[in-house]
């Protein structure tokens, strides 16, 4: 019964926050996971072993996520990159890259969530600096789906 | 007018009047997206408020943290939504965006809500306590869209730019407006001046002219009543002189008269004339005066023109105008082109003649100037005089050593 009063409770919420609350674009499905942590920021330099594309966000395109062997400690972390669509420059293993991302462990696995990556002479922008998706908006939005490449 | 008057009195009162307007307007535009910030902050207040009130219940029924989040962030406002516990560890998050949640260490002492901006527009962040029954203590990080604030306020400002772009070219079109129009009223206002001191002075020459030839022709009558007599009475042997004398004396009184018939104002008697005709009896009084081989007349009309206007005047006016081209050539053309625009009808005489100097040709109009040895240098003030008094124009332009061009524009052009 409560529950079902925090409901109603959160519908006058919503049918409030129209007002000067409006997402721009279509609306998205909340998402969970992990977040940009800006505390836990960090550069890795190494060697591509593998590029896998896999979905990790609930509804979502799949993301092109890198395993990547960090040179000077020999770590593999799991780099989150951009969804495919976004990322259309080829990576190949053997490649090296440099990455400044959020870090954290998942299941003793290191991860990171990436907002630069530089690779093949070129730097990919993926995130600003708060961690915020360069590919906002979806593929309508961002024509081309080379945002992050140029510099 | 003056660019300083220009300035003084059209550009300084326009840009201070401009300024005002952008002044009142960037602080009523101030005041507006202060009020419109707190409304929001408030409205934020309410909506953090609402839900610290449900998720304490929730965490009191010990609803799941995943779920909480998950039922409370649905509202489309929310971009992000986090619960925190005592020690300041996120328990569960959610966000629109992939991966996106601006909290740092920096930010969860924060009491006050403050603003971030994004890529899309500024929102609204704010860390709200939340206490259990039990007493266990929590925090609820909220991120608030502020994108419709956004977009009225840029709504507001590009409305605002409009309007003052508006206003400015309003402004612009205004004054240079008035500017025309004064320019126009000054300009007529010299012209009238002008024409006031030429009819002054016109007025001036034919009086003294006037007075000059009844001083002159008292005693001339005189004279010539004593060579009567002289003629009567006269041995045989002088007869002849005394009719010389008489003869001169009625000359002297001619040339008098002529002269001062010439400077009366002209008043025309308009009939309906041929102007071909009238220019070929021109042309042959002209040859009868001044004969030169060397000099071919033609004339040119675009299609039989009839004029409405005084033949006797306009008939002496062509005469001085083609005796001075004559004059002027020694060898080549005097051209005669004539053309009907509607009702108005333009005469150029060209010649091929000596030409006159720039610093002569703003003086040949006025009266009494020549730059012949003979002549008395009323012939083109006649002329002139002639025209106006038609409410024509009669302008001229010459290029020395090539030629003259005299330019005469008539009202009362008809059809043949």
């Amino acid at each position: 019964m409560k529950t079902r009063l925090i409901r109603v409770a959160l519908l006058c919420l919503t049918a409030l926050g129209t007002g000067f609350g409006q997402t721009p674009g279509s609306p998205a499905e909340p998402q969970q996971g992990h977040f940009y942590n800006l505390d836990t920021e960090r550069q890795v330099e190494g060697v591509i072993r593998e590029v896998l594309f896999e979905p990790l966000y609930e509804n979502r395109a799949s993301f092109v996520v890198v395993v990547l062997e960090e040179n000077k400690t020999g770590v593999i972390y799991r780099v989150e990159v951009s969804p495919a669509w976004f990322f259309n420059y080829d990576l190949h293993a053997g490649e090296p890259a440099k990455v400044t991302g959020s870090f954290y462990s998942k299941d003793s696995a290191s991860c990171l969530i990436a907002r630069r990556l530089q690779a093949g002479g070129e730097t990919f922008l993926l995130r600003d600096s708060r961690g915020f998706p360069n590919w906002r908006g979806g593929p309508m939005k961002v024509k081309g789906g080379r945002q992050g490449r140029g510099i | 007018m003056k660019r300083t008057n220009f300035l003084l009195f059209f550009v300084l009162p326009f840009g201070g009047l401009a300024a005002i307007f952008f002044l009142f307007s960037s602080l009523n535009r101030d005041y507006v997206q202060r009020k419109v910030e707190d409304l929001a902050r408030e409205q934020l207040q309410a909506t953090s408020e609402i839900l610290r009130v449900n998720v304490a219940h929730l965490l009191d029924d010990n609803v799941d943290p995943g779920k909480i989040i998950a039922i409370s962030a649905g509202e489309k406002s929310i971009y992000y939504l986090a619960l925190l516990d005592d020690r300041r560890s996120i328990l569960s998050w959610s966000s629109r965006y992939e991966g996106y949640l601006p909290l740092s260490s920096r930010d969860t002492g924060r009491t006050q809500p403050w603003i971030i901006t994004s890529p899309v527009g500024r929102i609204f962040n704010t860390i709200t306590p939340v206490a259990t029954a039990t007493g266990r203590a929590y925090q609820l990080y909220l991120g608030y869209a502020l994108s419709g604030l956004d977009s009225l306020i840029s709504r507001f400002n590009r409305n605002f730019m409009l309007v003052f772009a508006v206003l400015i070219a309003v402004g612009i079109v205004f004054f240079l407006g008035v500017f025309a129009l004064q320019k126009s009223y000054l300009a007529k206002t010299r012209e009238a001046e002008e024409e006031k001191e030429e009819k002054e002075r016109f007025r001036e020459i034919s009086g003294l002219t006037s007075a000059v030839a009844h001083e002159i022709k008292n005693p001339l009558n005189s004279l010539a009543l004593l060579f009567e007599l002289l003629q009567k009475s006269a041995p045989a042997g002088l007869s002849e002189e005394t009719a010389l004398g008489k003869a001169e004396v009625r000359k002297i009184a001619d040339i008098v008269d002529r002269f001062s018939n010439l400077l009366r104002p002209p008043r025309p008697q308009k009939t309906r004339f041929a102007l071909r005709e009238v220019f070929a009896a021109v042309h042959e009084s002209v040859i009868r005066e001044l004969t030169k081989p060397g000099v071919e007349f033609r004339y040119r009309e675009s299609a039989p023109i009839i004029l409405y206007a005084d033949e006797r005047l306009l008939s002496q006016c062509f005469f001085n105008i083609l005796r001075n081209a004559r004059e002027a050539t020694d060898a080549g053309t005097v051209t005669v082109e004539a053309s009907r625009h509607g009702r108005r009808v333009v005469i150029r005489v060209r010649d091929t003649g000596r030409g006159i100097s720039a610093e002569d040709l703003t003086r040949v109009f006025d009266p009494f100037f020549t730059t012949k040895d003979s002549g008395m240098g009323v012939g083109l003030y006649l002329a002139k005089k002639i025209i106006e008094a038609h409410d024509g124009r009669l302008d001229v332009r010459s290029e020395p050593g090539r030629g003259t061009t005299m330019t005469i524009q008539l009202p009362g052009g008809e059809h043949a």
